[in-house]
Formats: structure tokens, C-alpha cells, sequence
């Protein structure tokens, strides 16, 4: 009996160890059709004149991004497109519009924590129930740490 | 599953929060992913309790399948839930709602956010009710629009020919098990994970339309009882996750009606009726409600693009078609791996049982496991998503009423810290963990004439069982990803 609780210890420890929660290691693969994985960036949000995002081709440029700040901080994002894009955050429930050559800033507190995707609206902006429009293509990711 | 009539009187008022109009993202969640150490702290606190639990149970054999219970029925507190006119008027509510729901389905606004039919099945019914009926009650055998309309509809054709039977009272036929229910469960099961465009609200009534249908001929054919206990999905769903909630119904020697309190996850240890359909279609449950989640991981869309690439010569439908290749596969998965650990468990026993006996036996004690991951799971949507209905309650179809004065409510996304969804969640987990290694050693313990052998039996399952909560783990642990 002692022998295998010995056992089961060692087991359990290897089993704690191989858990690897991915934590900002995320790989996005949201295309088809053998197109290279991206890897996702980590951008931090503390820089004083906000993040500047360029949107190419109906992506981020540099593939796609989680941005992470910490709950309370005032978030800046600049968006730039090629072409008009209409951009939603959602959870905090931003929209803005982009036009080319211009910019587009999204300014708020982040008062709420959360994991937020931020999407482009295209055509149709219905999908499935979960993620709320699955057809609705994310660009990036907001994430607000407690 | 046993014959008695279950009826639950519950308070069919829920505190709804504030509803607000979020312009989009309807049925989204903004869980952060549980960090390293709250995954780790979780895991740990599994193993170690398990064994706690190892050493503490397989002390004590249970003779007796009694628990303690207390009847609410009798404390003058909740008496009056027992009475006609309330159950009656819970079940008024309930057609009520339903007709609503169809009616807003087939007549209100295309738009999932200011329709009422997303929220009310997605949300309110799918993860709010199985909430209750888990944790509470099975508030489903009460208010299940099906079956009261069934009734109701029998009532009335007595008027016309007294003493008959609204059914044709086949007998059903029993070798077919649950099987019916096994196949509509799996196609519930596609229309939540796959079926695109399973938010619109015209698409959720014809689906409820249809089901209905198959529900009042299987009634109509076979009897109501017969088929909810064979082939209505969720009567039989609910009711397995009854049976780990805190009370039950029953009807005493005198014939009245009870509703008793009972500890926690005791109900799973009735393994009556127990057939290899039932073990197929709980599996399928369980399965279901882990890849649900597993659908949100990085992970799956690798897997998903993989799939894709394997059938992208299909054409138009190809993601279609790997996204069910998917959801048939994780199923299959489970009862494998199942059926290889009950194959584990009869060895390490050296018992005379089968391992379909097995299978049989120990195939409810790992409903907590998969209780406690879909609580985690749904925690933060319920708070947030769930206020939608408020108002939606005032504009149900989406044009423009505003019946209770609510309909400009604003949802209110921080209601829930990101803290306290990690905390229950992990909680959660854990504490179904508990409850399911409790439940395989007191059914070994009973099942098995020799002590040692039933100990031996466990180490299998606790095996199982841990990594099944790992997986649980996991999920919530990954960043939730849309693709």
C-alpha cells in the first residue's frame, strides 16, 4: 500500500509539472488553408502617448496582438487602417471608425478586468452564441489584469 | 430511473440584475485565464484530497442507501411552495415564457442582441437552469413546457372522452434504452458547438418547433412518463444533475408529496436503471460540456485548422464538417478512455463483475467532475451575460416596447471581480472533484464484497478522475481564443 501511494506521489507530481497553462504563450490560428501560424506578441500598455495599431489587409500588422494592462490604468489605443474599418472593442462596448491616413483613438479607463477581443465589423456581424460573432474577425485581444 | 413523479416547487423568482443593451457580442465571455498558481494550487488541492479521501472513506462501508433528509415541505418557510396554486401558476409562467420565446422567434427582430430567444435559451435556459437544477433542484421536471403542455392537453381531451388516455400507450420498447434520447442530445450537442448561426433567433424557434414535435409523438406513442424517461434529452439531463443538487423530491409512505433536503451528490449513488444506452448518453454529456470549452483553447484551432486541411476538398462546408468530425470524436474519446478504465479497474479488483458492469456502476460518479467544470466555466457569463434579460423582459421582440421600464438598462460587465471568478472557479472544480472521488468509493465499497478489492478498484478511477479534473483545469486556464 505504501509503495504505490509512493507511486501515485511521484505521478502526481510529474502530472502537476507537465501542466503548462499558456500564460501570453498563445499561438492564433485562425486562418485556414496552410497559412503559417503567427505568434501572438505581448504589447505592454504603458506607454504614455497610448499604442499605436496599424490594420493591413484587415489585420494587425505583426500579427496578432495581446495587449495587457493592469485594472484602472487610462488606456489609449490608436488605430490605423488602409482602408475605413470599423473597430469594436467589445465588453467595454468602444466602436470607432477608421479611416486611411487617419487616426482613430479609443481612450478609456480600464476599470473592468477581462480578456477583450477587439474586431473588425465586416459584413455580417452575426455568428454563433459563443464569442458573439465568431464571423466577426478579431484583431486583437485587451487584457485587463486585476 | 426511478417511476416517481418528481416535481420540484422552487421560488420561480430569480434576482435578474439590471439588463443592459450591449450593442453586440452576444453570448461572449471576458474571463481572463486563471494564472499559473491558481492552476497549480488547484491541481495540488485535487491530488492531495483524493488521497485524504483515499485514506478516509475506505474506512467506513455503507450499509444503507438512506441519507439524512428534511422535508421544506413541512417547515412553514417553504410550505407554500408545495401548494396547487402556486405549482400551477410556475407552470403558467413557464408556457408563458415559452410562448413568448417562440413567438418573438418567429415574429421579432433578426438581431440576437434585442431579441429575446438567444439570451432566454443560451443563457437563461442552458447554463442558468442547469445551474439551478445542479445546485438546488430540478426545477426542470416542474417547468418543462412539454410536458405541462402535454398534460394540459389531456386534461382538456378527457373533458371529451372520460377515462381515456391522450396516448396510445405503446409499450416502449425496451430495448431500445435511451438511445432516442442519445441522438437528439447529440444534435443539441452539434447545434450549441457547431451549427453557425445558432444565435438567430428565427433558427432557434424553428429548432424548438421541431423538437417539440418529436417530444409530443414520442408522448403520444408512448406515454409521457415512458418518454421523459427515455427519450426527452433534457428531462434526463437535468435530472442527473438533480440528483448532485442539495434536494430531491418524494412522495412519502402516506402518499404526500416531499421536498426533502438532502447532502449534496448522494443522489448519484442510485445507479438503478442503469443500462449501457444511459452510460453512452452520460458520457456524451460530459463530453460535451468539456469540449464546449475546449472549443475557446489555442489548442483547438490548431487541431481545427489541421482538420480542416484534411477536408478542405468538400468545399463550402469543410470547417462545417471538421467542427462534427470534432464534436463526434471528443465523445468517442471519452467513452473509450472510459470503458479502458473500467477495463483497468475490474483487473486491479480481480471482481466477477463485467466491464460493462463497471461501466455501469461507476459512470454517475463523474457527473461532479463535470458539474464543477461547467459552473467554472459559465461563472462570469451568468452575472453578465444573464442581465441581458432584463431588458429584454421589456422589449422582447426588439421593437422598440418597453414594457417594465427596463429596456434601456446597460449591462454592467464588472458585476463579477476577475478575482472571484478565479476562486470559484477553482473552487468549483475542486469541490466536484471531492464529490465524485467520494461517490467511486462508496460505490466500490458497495459493489464490491472484499474490501481490498474495492480499494484496489480505485486507483484506476482516481487516476481518471484527476486527470479529467486536469482537463478542467486546463481549459480555464487558456486564454479564451475566437479564432
Amino acid at each position: 500500500m505504501k509503495f504505490i501511494c509512493r507511486v501515485f506521489c511521484v505521478f502526481a507530481l510529474i502530472a502537476l509539472f507537465q501542466a503548462m497553462p499558456a500564460q501570453g504563450a498563445d499561438k492564433s490560428h485562425g486562418r485556414h488553408g496552410g497559412k503559417p501560424a503567427m505568434k501572438e506578441s505581448l504589447v505592454k500598455g504603458e506607454e504614455m502617448s497610448g499604442i499605436t495599431l496599424k490594420i493591413a489587409g484587415g489585420e494587425i500588422q505583426g500579427g496578432k496582438k495581446v495587449i495587457r494592462v493592469k485594472q484602472g490604468d487610462e488606456v489609449r489605443l490608436n488605430l490605423m487602417a488602409d482602408k475605413t474599418t470599423e473597430v469594436h472593442l467589445h465588453g467595454y462596448d468602444i466602436e470607432k471608425t477608421v479611416s486611411p491616413g487617419g487616426v482613430a483613438v479609443m481612450a478609456f479607463r480600464a476599470r473592468v478586468a477581462g480578456r477583450f477581443p477587439v474586431t473588425l465589423h465586416g459584413s455580417h456581424s452575426h455568428g454563433r452564441k459563443k464569442s458573439g460573432g465568431h464571423s466577426e474577425k478579431v484583431l486583437f485581444y485587451l487584457e485587463v489584469h486585476p | 430511473m426511478s417511476l416517481f413523479i418528481r416535481r420540484l416547487w422552487l421560488a420561480a423568482a430569480v434576482a435578474f440584475l439590471p439588463t443592459s443593451a450591449l450593442a453586440h457580442g452576444f453570448g461572449q465571455r471576458y474571463d481572463l485565464p486563471v494564472p499559473l498558481g491558481l492552476f497549480i494550487l488547484g491541481a495540488g488541492a485535487s491530488v492531495v484530497l483524493s488521497f485524504l479521501g483515499m485514506g478516509f472513506f475506505v474506512r467506513k462501508k455503507q450499509e444503507s442507501v438512506d441519507y439524512p433528509g428534511y422535508n421544506l415541505l413541512a417547515s412553514p418557510l417553504f410550505g407554500w411552495m408545495g401548494s396547487k396554486v402556486f405549482l400551477l401558476l410556475i407552470r403558467v409562467l413557464s408556457i408563458f415564457m415559452f410562448c413568448v420565446t417562440l413567438a418573438a422567434g418567429f415574429w421579432g427582430t433578426e438581431n440576437p442582441d434585442k431579441n429575446i430567444v438567444p439570451t432566454m435559451v443560451w443563457i437563461i435556459w442552458w447554463v442558468g437552469l442547469a445551474y439551478v437544477c445542479a445546485l438546488i433542484g430540478n426545477l426542470w421536471s416542474l417547468v418543462n413546457p412539454w410536458s405541462i403542455i402535454f398534460s394540459w392537453a389531456e386534461v382538456l381531451y378527457r373533458k371529451i372522452k372520460p377515462g381515456d388516455s391522450l396516448s396510445l400507450e405503446q409499450p416502449y420498447p425496451e430495448n431500445l434504452g435511451v438511445w432516442p434520447a442519445v441522438g437528439l442530445f447529440l444534435w443539441f450537442a452539434w447545434a450549441e458547438i457547431v451549427w453557425p448561426h445558432n444565435d438567430l433567433p428565427r433558427n432557434l424557434a424553428v429548432a424548438t418547433l421541431g423538437y417539440s414535435i418529436i417530444t409530443w409523438t414520442g408522448m403520444f406513442l408512448y406515454g409521457k412518463e415512458a418518454w421523459l424517461e427515455r427519450g426527452e434529452a433534457f428531462s434526463i439531463m437535468f435530472g442527473v444533475m438533480g440528483r448532485f443538487s442539495i434536494t430531491e423530491t418524494r412522495v412519502s409512505e402516506s402518499g404526500k408529496n416531499e421536498w426533502r433536503l438532502r447532502p449534496p451528490a448522494v443522489g448519484l449513488l442510485n445507479t438503478d436503471g442503469m443500462s449501457n444506452s444511459m452510460v453512452v448518453l452520460l458520457v456524451l454529456m460530459l463530453a460535451t460540456v468539456s469540449f464546449d470549452g475546449f472549443t475557446e483553447t489555442p489548442l483547438w484551432h490548431l487541431i481545427r485548422a489541421g482538420i480542416y486541411e484534411g477536408v478542405v476538398w468538400v468545399g463550402r462546408d469543410a470547417l462545417l464538417l471538421a467542427d462534427t468530425m470534432a464534436l463526434i470524436a471528443a465523445p468517442a474519446l471519452f467513452l473509450g478512455v472510459y470503458y479502458l478504465f473500467c477495463m483497468l479497474m475490474r483487473a486491479m479488483s480481480g471482481s466477477a463483475l463485467s466491464t460493462g458492469e463497471f461501466a455501469r456502476l461507476f459512470v454517475l460518479s463523474l457527473v461532479p467532475i463535470a458539474i464543477g467544470y461547467h459552473v467554472a466555466h459559465y461563472f462570469s457569463f451568468l452575472f453578465i451575460q444573464g442581465q441581458r434579460i432584463i431588458p429584454l423582459l421589456s422589449d422582447p421582440f426588439g421593437v422598440g416596447w418597453n414594457l417594465w421600464g427596463t429596456a434601456a438598462y446597460k449591462v454592467d460587465i464588472g458585476i463579477i471581480g476577475a478575482k472571484t471568478t478565479w476562486y470559484a472557479s477553482i473552487a468549483a472544480i475542486v469541490i466536484g472533484h471531492i464529490c465524485a472521488v467520494y461517490l467511486a468509493h462508496v460505490t466500490a465499497l458497495r459493489a464490491l464484497e472484499n474490501r481490498f478489492a474495492a480499494v484496489r478498484s480505485q486507483y484506476p478511477m482516481l487516476i481518471l478522475m484527476v486527470g479529467y479534473t486536469m482537463v478542467s483545469l486546463w481549459i480555464i486556464a487558456q486564454p479564451i481564443t475566437g479564432g
